[in-house]
């Protein structure tokens, strides 16, 4: 059959990162087609997903987290669900998969340049923004500030810990890493966390004072935007995560000024085939697995809100 | 896909005694027709063209599942040692003739024909579907849950048809509409040129099929209509009754959502397609158990949108072909017909 969209190609695992632990864990894969041809024909862009296979067990939709600037392989960030989530956390390296994509649309970094980039990431949601900051700085000439805002439950729910610590040093991103949970007080004490994370003003999160550039935070994603202040002027503001938090950082974000077409995120709807036949991942008319799953809070108002 | 603009179309007649010889001179083709088994008739593989059964105005079950199989094997995969993997393909090339198609699902396989093909082609479907050849037979004797005039078709439409029959009494008159059609034809010695009268006969059969559907229905404005009745009460009243069986997307003519599993058997691997309806939870439903469409009231109305806004904001066309049968099989009488009318006078 010539250009069958739902024959996968097979890929090899290279690399296997565990990002967090538990009944949630999040292991990163990193995986290279076995087809040297298609090693080199497959192109995607920041946002863009892929259909994971693992044959006997069926099919899942990722987000690419991988750069394209960095090419020969691809990442993906799987987080601990069901049936096929499990398997692939069963496997080893050297262990092949099947991969089907990309599918998708991506968040339009070429319209974005010149801009300054805010992302704001909760959990397994930075899996998409990791594609777009690491290709942003791989091109850094193109776009003005680029401010993380990354949080997680505890310390050790942080995923992308080396990485993130990294960026931290680096002086032309600022990066903003917060924890849920106070250490030592409220009976909930992180055994990883060190010293010098700032504890957000939960009455005035406005009034918490961050050093300039990078700090640390205990505290909600949402009131971290609010302490962090960042301007809507010229800027882009990116948020996934789980719909609680995307929720209030929108709403904090709207505060400060950002506009809806300023704020964009990610949709997720169950998937089947990924190029808009199945049916089952339609808002409205719109199908997520190719219209999606980029859209901007100005296109979210035109849709339905069945999701 | 559907029938080429370039055809000009012919008319020809054939006796009614020599159909099954034409059918049995096809022999290169499987052929699906009506066939009565006890009280239900469906559309089955014939070889006796004897047994075919056009005296019921439509089947149980559509035919889009000789394009669309209700289950098909989409890849063998094998694995091997050392974590080689080797994925086979099915080889589509059997040759299919739908006889006696209504002329409602033939508008259905040419809705189907919009949506398996487009940005990404649908390889299995748009194979079969060039390997199928669609003999319509234009209704004389609609059923009363029939509203085909009410959504762009009619009992002698030709959409996606390769030749359309009519029964003129001991003849049926027969419109070869494609190439596809004429190669048939051209085949055997058993079609005449149709008469001035006999063309006649066939036009008059027609008028009296058209006025045996009275109720013509407002279906046209409810894509505008639907824009802004999303949140209306009306959806939480109408959907009280639906036992979320199904029933109704199953045996539509263009319904066509799917499903993709995996069968596991020692090395062996089979991925599957089946259908799939938007009436059940598990269509919608995430690992983590939230579930976008959680109430009947929701997937009822994401039928209704679907079929009469979503599709038309797609392709311009309603994703309804009138044949009645989610109304005539529902167990618990639901009615699309008055929904459609409640809905357009709101
Ligand atoms: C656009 C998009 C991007 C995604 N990116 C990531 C990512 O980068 N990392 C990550 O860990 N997860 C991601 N997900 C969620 C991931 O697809 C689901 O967690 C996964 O499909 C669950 O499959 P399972 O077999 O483990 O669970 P099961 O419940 O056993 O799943 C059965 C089937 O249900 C479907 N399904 C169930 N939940 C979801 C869901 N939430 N979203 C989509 N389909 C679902 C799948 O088709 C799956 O094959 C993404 C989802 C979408 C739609
Ligand atoms: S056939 Fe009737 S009861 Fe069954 S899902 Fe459809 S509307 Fe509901
Ligand atoms: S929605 Fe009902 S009437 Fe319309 S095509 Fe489907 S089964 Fe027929
Ligand atoms: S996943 Fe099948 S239509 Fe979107």
């Amino acid at each position: 059959m010539e250009n069958n969209p739902y024959k996968p190609e097979i890929a090899v695992i290279e690399k296997i990162r565990e990002e967090t632990t538990g009944p949630r864990a999040i292991k990163t894969f990193t995986v290279s087609f076995q087809d040297e041809k298609v090693k080199k024909s497959f192109t995607y862009k920041s946002g863009q997903t892929a259909m994971l296979s693992v044959f006997g067990k069926g099919e899942c939709m990722i987000c690419i987290t991988s750069t394209p600037t960095k090419k020969g392989f691809l990442e993906f960030s799987v987080m601990l669900q069901g049936k096929v989530t499990s398997a692939l956390h069963a496997l080893k390296v050297g262990d092949t998969i099947g991969v089907r994509g990309p599918y998708g649309n991506d968040f339009p970094l070429d319209k974005w340049k010149g801009k300054n980039l805010l992302f704001i990431g909760g959990g397994i949601g930075q899996a998409p923004l990791r594609s777009v900051y690491l290709n942003a700085l791989d091109n850094r000439k193109d776009y003005g500030d680029i401010t993380l805002i990354y949080g997680a439950r505890t310390l050790s729910d942080l995923a992308y810990k080396e990485e993130m610590f990294e960026l931290e040093k680096r002086d032309d991103v600022n990066v903003f890493l917060c924890l849920d949970w106070k250490f030592g007080k409220d009976g909930i004490i992180d055994e990883e966390a060190e010293e010098g994370w700032v504890t957000i003003n939960r009455k005035e999160p406005a009034k918490t004072k961050p050093r300039k550039g990078t700090s640390r935070f205990t505290g909600f994603v949402p009131e971290v935007v609010t302490a962090v202040k960042p301007s809507p002027e010229n800027a882009i503001a990116v948020s996934c995560g789980p719909p609680i938090m995307i929720k209030y950082a929108v709403a904090n974000l709207k505060t400060l000024g950002f506009k809806d077409d300023q704020i964009y995120t990610t949709l997720e709807m169950r998937m089947k085939c990924g190029i808009g036949k199945c049916g089952r991942c339609n808002i409205g008319s719109i199908y997520v697995c190719k219209d999606g799953p980029v859209f901007s809070m100005s296109q979210l108002e035109k849709i339905p809100k069945e999701y | 896909m559907t029938s080429s603009n370039s055809f000009k179309a012919e008319n020809f007649v054939i006796k009614k005694e020599d159909v099954a010889q034409f059918l049995k001179g096809l022999s290169d083709y499987t052929i699906y027709a009506p066939v009565q088994e006890e009280d239900t008739v469906l559309f089955k593989v014939i070889q006796n063209p004897d047994k075919i059964a056009l005296h019921i105005t439509n089947t149980v079950k559509s035919p889009k599942f000789v394009v669309l199989p209700q289950t098909e094997t989409m890849l063998k995969v094998t694995k091997g040692k050392e974590n080689s993997i080797k994925i086979d393909e099915p080889v589509l090339d059997e040759k299919n003739i739908l006889f006696g198609i209504r002329p409602c699902d033939a508008r259905g396989i040419a809705i189907l024909d919009k949506v398996f093909s487009g940005d990404y082609k649908d390889p299995y479907y748009v194979k079969r579907r060039a390997n199928t050849i669609m003999i319509g037979l234009a209704c004389t004797d609609p059923h009363r849950n029939c509203f085909c005039t009410s959504v762009g078709g009619a009992p002698d439409s030709t959409d996606g048809l390769d030749m359309l029959w009519t029964d003129i009494g001991d003849l049926y008159f027969v419109t070869v509409l494609t190439k596809k059609g004429m190669k048939l034809v051209k085949e055997t010695v058993i079609f005449s040129k149709a008469t001035s009268e006999n063309t006649r006969v066939m036009n008059k059969v027609h008028k009296t099929a058209h006025e045996k559907i009275t109720e013509k229905l407002n279906a046209d404005a409810l894509p505008k209509k639907l824009e802004n009745l999303f949140e209306d009460k009306y959806w939480d009243e109408v959907s009280m009754k639906c036992l979320g069986c199904g029933s109704c997307t199953y045996l539509c003519p263009t319904c066509y959502c799917f499903d993709i599993n995996d069968i596991e058997y020692r090395d062996k691997v089979k991925r599957v397609r089946t259908w799939d309806s938007c009436q059940f939870s598990s269509y919608t439903i995430h690992t983590s158990g939230h579930n976008p469409r959680p109430n009947k009231e929701n997937r009822m109305r994401n039928r209704v949108y679907h079929k009469y806004k979503y599709h038309h904001d797609n392709y311009n066309e309603l994703g309804c072909v009138g044949c009645g049968r989610c109304i005539t099989y529902c167990p618990v009488d639901m009615n699309l017909k008055a929904t459609i009318k409640e809905l357009a006078e709101k």
